[in-house]
This record gives structure tokens, C-alpha cells and sequence, in this order.
């Protein structure tokens, strides 16, 4: 069942905003497992996400005042946090490089692996499943190339310069690559029925 | 004068253009509407990306640890009520004293806690310097790579292992090698990665390199380079050889 979580999110922040902690205890239960499923997905290891997971809520906390609804729904602004957090910690362990990182061209690397159906099977996470399962369809229409662009830019962090190199195409198709990603993945999300605002 | 950025925002919105580009497309989007809008509606599309990533429930103490620093930095006491799923703990029981320990049992417990804790301080003493002198290695390792006078040399994939690859890092003052390898292949019980100095009286043994089960591995090596050596890595009994057996990465020279 899809439900459309916008118009809460939207008076839970204001509260936060107005530093309600029970609303953003309210927050915190509705989206920390999608938070922390992302945070494990970038940052591969539990101990990580799960400090990372505590930082993403505290800077909800400490910058909902600039949360703006009329630009975006607050499942975009969270997740853009999320990514933009979890990406900055993975940028500063590949400049200090103790923490082991699979090659992204490795042979074992898929997108398919790191978006399998692993899901728990905790029956409040059943919807949350259903859409994942939907919208991991949507990613499947994909090409593969498609997808490893999305994988390397958004999951791992790469700028298209780095993507050309290490997958030695030219700079211009990891650029084209990427956009007709995200047109496709629309069209795919559309005869799937599913709005971005959906999710 | 702007030019719309249209055509940069599905990199923009997946985070993959270089940071001068990144901010060329946010002063645009300061100032164009509908380029914002195009914006925010492709970043909402990559945002539902993250909807196919499993949700995974975290453990309870993540929550109860944002509370109280929340509830902290609010002036608060941080306590905000439990989701209603969650039970409380149950009350403790106190449980009746049967009787009272004899004072030499009492000694005994002290002496041995006393102990137990001095073990215990030991063990942390050490896997403190352990750590301090990981991170001093590895920091040290850092400030090589980063340096612009270091010396670069590249390692090939030899025979059956053409995808694995290493760098060599060499400081020129002190022709001390860090040496960074990739891809190599998870290794068998017993087995070991050794790194080789080769000149031209031979190998000689430079140590071992602990590689991740992902291939990766970064180590200093214990004998000094000199110009026109090469580098090498072979996979060896654990413990290591004294000569290389089956080499696996090969550069320099």
C-alpha cells in the first residue's frame, strides 16, 4: 500500500523546527530504518551507519528551520542529507585510506548485489518492502551502464571525471549516461505507477 | 550572463560533478526558477533511488542516544516518550539478603576484583599503543602518498592475477616504500602476500601485506628502495620465504 507521507512530515518539522523533540522522535521512528538501510548500503559497515544514522537526525534537528516544503518533499530533503553525509565520511577514508574499499570495476561488483531483496522481514517494514521492490523493478529496466552510473555518482560518491577514468569511458558519456538514467528511470517509475513524491 | 543548466542537473542531482561545477549550477540556481524547479524535481527522482535500498530497523540505543544529545543541546532533560511499540523495561526486583559475606570472603572478592581490574587496565594499555602506533603508521603512510616529491611506481597484475594492481610510494629522502595494492585475490589458510625488493643481487624480503577480503591492502615495507629496483609482491606460506614462489604484482626497474 502506497501512502503519501507529505503533508504530516511537513507539520512534524514545523514542530521541529520549534524544537518539539517528540516530534522529531516522530520523525526518527518513520524514516530511521530507510535512513540506516542507506547509511549500511554506502558505508558498509554497522557501526558507521548507525553513528551516521544519530548525525542525520541531529542536523534535521539543527537545520529545520530551513527546511522548505514548497521545494521538495521532506523524504528528499532527509535522503539528500543522508547521501550528502555519508558521502563526505566516505570521501575523507579514501584520503585516509586505512578503511578497505572494493574497486568499483571489480569483477564482484553489481548494483543487482547492493539493491538485492535482503530486506528485514519486520512486518512494519512490509510497505516499506513493497515500494522497495517496485522501484527496484523500475532500476532493473535500466541498462547496466545506466545503473552503474547512478551506483558510482550517487552511492559512491564519484564525480564524473573519476567515473570516466575508472571506467574508462569518455567524460561525455558518463554525462549523457547519467541523464538517460534518470529519464528512463522516470518513465519506468511512471508506468509503474509510483510518483517520486510517492516514496 | 547564466546559461541554464538543464542539461547538468541529473549529474548535479546524483552528486557527481566536480565541485567547480556544482557550484556554477547552484549560483544559476539562485537566480532561475525554472531551472530550481527542474532541480528539485530531479533530485526528488534520485532521492526515490534510495527507496530501493532495504530499510533496516537500527538498534534501539540509536534512538535512545539522539534523545538524550537532543535533549541536551535543548536544555531539556531529553526525555521524549517511547514509540508506543517499544515496552519499557521491567521494574527491578530487589531481591532479600540471605546473609552476610564473612569479612575474609569479602577481602578475597576485593583482591580478586583488584586484580581482574589490573588485568583489565593492561590489556586496554596495550590495544591503546597498538592502536596509537597503527594510526602513527598509517598517518605517516598518508603524508607520504600526499607528498609532491614522493615516487610513484606502478604494479602489474602478473599471470592469472591481470586485474590486480599496486603502487608503490617512495619517499626519496629515506627511500622508505609504502606500498598499496588492489584486487588481489582473498588468500587460503596458511597462506600469506610478501613483498620482494629486487635488485640486481635479487629478492630480498621486504614483509608482508595484509590485504582486505575486498583485495585492498596498504603496508610499509622494511627494507629501503634504490633506483632501478623493482617491486614485487608473491604469494608465500604464512609467516613468508626467503625466496619469491608464485609472484602476483611486479613493477619498477
Amino acid at each position: 500500500m502506497v501512502t503519501r507521507p507529505g503533508q504530516q512530515d511537513s507539520r512534524l518539522m514545523q514542530r521541529v523546527a520549534r524544537g518539539d523533540e517528540q516530534a522529531l522522535a516522530e520523525l526518527y521512528d518513520r524514516y530511521a530504518a530507510r535512513v540506516f538501510g542507506v547509511c549500511v548500503r554506502i558505508l558498509s559497515e554497522a557501526h558507521l551507519a548507525e553513528d551516521m544514522l544519530q548525525e542525520v537526525f541531529v542536523r534535521v534537528w539543527e537545520r529545520a528551520h530551513l527546511y522548505e516544503p514548497a521545494r521538495g518533499s521532506f523524504h528528499t530533503w532527509l535522503m539528500g542529507i543522508t547521501r550528502n553525509s555519508c558521502i563526505d565520511l566516505l570521501r575523507r577514508q579514501r584520503a585516509r585510506p586505512q578503511i578497505a574499499e572494493p574497486p568499483a570495476d571489480s569483477p564482484d561488483f553489481t548494483f543487482e548485489e547492493t539493491l538485492s531483496d535482503t530486506a528485514s522481514d519486520v512486518p512494519e517494514a512490509a510497505a516499506l518492502n513493497e515500494r522497495a521492490a517496485l522501484v527496484r523493478r523500475a532500476l532493473a529496466a535500466l541498462t547496466p551502464e545506466q545503473r552503474l552510473v547512478i551506483e558510482l555518482s550517487y552511492f559512491r560518491g564519484f564525480t564524473r571525471r573519476e567515473i570516466a577514468r575508472k571506467l574508462q569511458w569518455p567524460e561525455g558519456t558518463v554525462h549523457t549516461r547519467a541523464r538517460l538514467a534518470l529519464q528512463n528511470l522516470r518513465v519506468q517509475l511512471d508506468r509503474l505507477g509510483l510518483s517520486p513524491e510517492d516514496l | 550572463m547564466d546559461e541554464h543548466v538543464l542539461d547538468d542537473l541529473a549529474l548535479y542531482a546524483l552528486g557527481g560533478l566536480e565541485a567547480d561545477e556544482a557550484d556554477r549550477v547552484n549560483a544559476h540556481l539562485a537566480v532561475c526558477a525554472p531551472c530550481r524547479q527542474q532541480a528539485e524535481e530531479t533530485q526528488a527522482l534520485v532521492a526515490a533511488v534510495t527507496a530501493a535500498v532495504p530499510a533496516q530497523p537500527p538498534a534501539p540505543r540509536v534512538r535512545q542516544a539522539l534523545l538524550r544529545r537532543v535533549g541536551a543541546a535543548a536544555g531539556g532533560n531529553g526525555a521524549v516518550a517511547a514509540a508506543p511499540r517499544r515496552a519499557a523495561p521491567p521494574p527491578a526486583v530487589a531481591r532479600p539478603r540471605r546473609f552476610l559475606a564473612p569479612r575474609a570472603w569479602a577481602t578475597a572478592a576485593l583482591v580478586v576484583a583488584l586484580a581482574s581490574l589490573a588485568g583489565w587496565n593492561a590489556y586496554l594499555t596495550t590495544q591503546v599503543n597498538q592502536l596509537r602506533a597503527q594510526y602513527r603508521a598509517q598517518a605517516a603512510a598518508v603524508a607520504l602518498i600526499s607528498s609532491p616529491t614522493t615516487l610513484s611506481l606502478f604494479l602489474e597484475g602478473q599471470g592469472t592475477y591481470v586485474t590486480a594492481s599496486g603502487r608503490a610510494y617512495v619517499d626519496p629522502d629515506s627511500r622508505s616504500v609504502v606500498l598499496v595494492v588492489e584486487n588481489l585475490e582473498p588468500l587460503q589458510p596458511g597462506q600469506a602476500y610478501q613483498a620482494w625488493i629486487i635488485s640486481q643481487q635479487g629478492p630480498a624480503p621486504a614483509g608482508t601485506v595484509n590485504v582486505s577480503r575486498s583485495g585492498w591492502g596498504m603496508s610499509w615495507l622494511n627494507q629501503p628502495f634504490s633506483e632501478h629496483d623493482r617491486i614485487g609482491v608473491s604469494i608465500e606460506p604464512e609467516g613468508g620465504s626467503v625466496q619469491p614462489s608464485q609472484v602476483v604484482l611486479l613493477g619498477g626497474g
